[in-house]
């Protein structure tokens, strides 16, 4: 699995696609690591081309969406898939963690 | 079909490849596959990360079986006795600051399959996921 990742200024989208089992959410967590070291106050995860997302991908999700937010920055989850969507909805999460929700914000 | 892997989430797509094929041989609905790589994705990682590994001689079997509307898998695992069936169902309505991030992943494998079945047979551990075949 690629994660591509567009950066303009402090905005980072990182897109992910396919499957994001175990070791994808490793993947993932680093690159999000990446992004707050350069400095990104906005990381967006675009999660349209992906498929599903295990557990361990929601708490890298939620990890960095809580921390992201201490420091008055940003990281939601962008277009998610139907299949994303669904499963984020599962959990409760759906509304927090995608942008356009009730707590997030508009682009 | 019969998938054997040991105690090492590194395996854990060979689970994945099974099920790709079957559901590619027998055209089986995108939906209900997608959602069974998911429960077996975590059931397997819950395994391997909370089992107590076994070590090389450790084995995880995952049997898949198609039935006339359904698909059957079958998880048999030697890690110690874990009945997830047992675990208190997780909170999806408490604030987000409030929220546990653990249980997750039963959560998920409780609402992406139609039934499950826990027994301990011998020194093993089976978990049964079904999953009807419908198109919706």
């Amino acid at each position: 699995m690629e994660i591509t990742k567009t950066i303009e200024r402090d905005n980072w989208e990182l897109m992910v696609p396919g499957r994001i089992d175990g070791a994808a959410a490793n993947q993932l967590e680093l690159e999000v690591l990446a992004a707050i070291k350069a400095g990104a106050k906005e990381i967006f995860i675009n999660l349209s081309q992906a498929e599903w997302i295990c557990s361990a991908g929601i708490r890298v999700l939620l990890q960095y969406y809580r921390q992201m937010k201490t420091s008055g920055k940003t990281l939601l989850v962008t277009r998610p898939s139907p299949g994303i969507s669904e499963i984020l909805d599962m959990t409760g999460f759906k509304d927090v963690i995608v942008e356009g929700g009730p707590s997030g914000v508009a682009r | 079909m019969e998938v054997s892997l040991h105690h090492q989430a590194s395996e854990i797509p060979l689970v994945h490849d099974a099920l790709d094929e079957l559901a590619a041989r027998h055209r089986l609905p995108a939906r209900c596959v997608a959602r069974l790589h998911l429960a077996l994705e975590e059931h397997l990682a819950n395994i391997i990360a909370h089992g107590g590994n076994p070590g090389p001689a450790g084995t995880i079997t995952v049997r898949f079986a198609l039935e006339p509307a359904a698909l059957r898998v079958e998880i048999e695992d030697d890690a110690r006795p874990f009945n997830p069936l047992d675990e208190p169902a997780v909170d999806t309505t408490l604030p987000l600051e409030d929220k546990p991030l653990g249980g997750l992943g039963i959560l998920l494998i409780r609402k992406s399959v139609d039934e499950l079945e826990y027994r301990r047979a011998g020194d093993r551990n089976v978990l049964v996921m079904k999953s009807r075949l419908t198109a919706s």
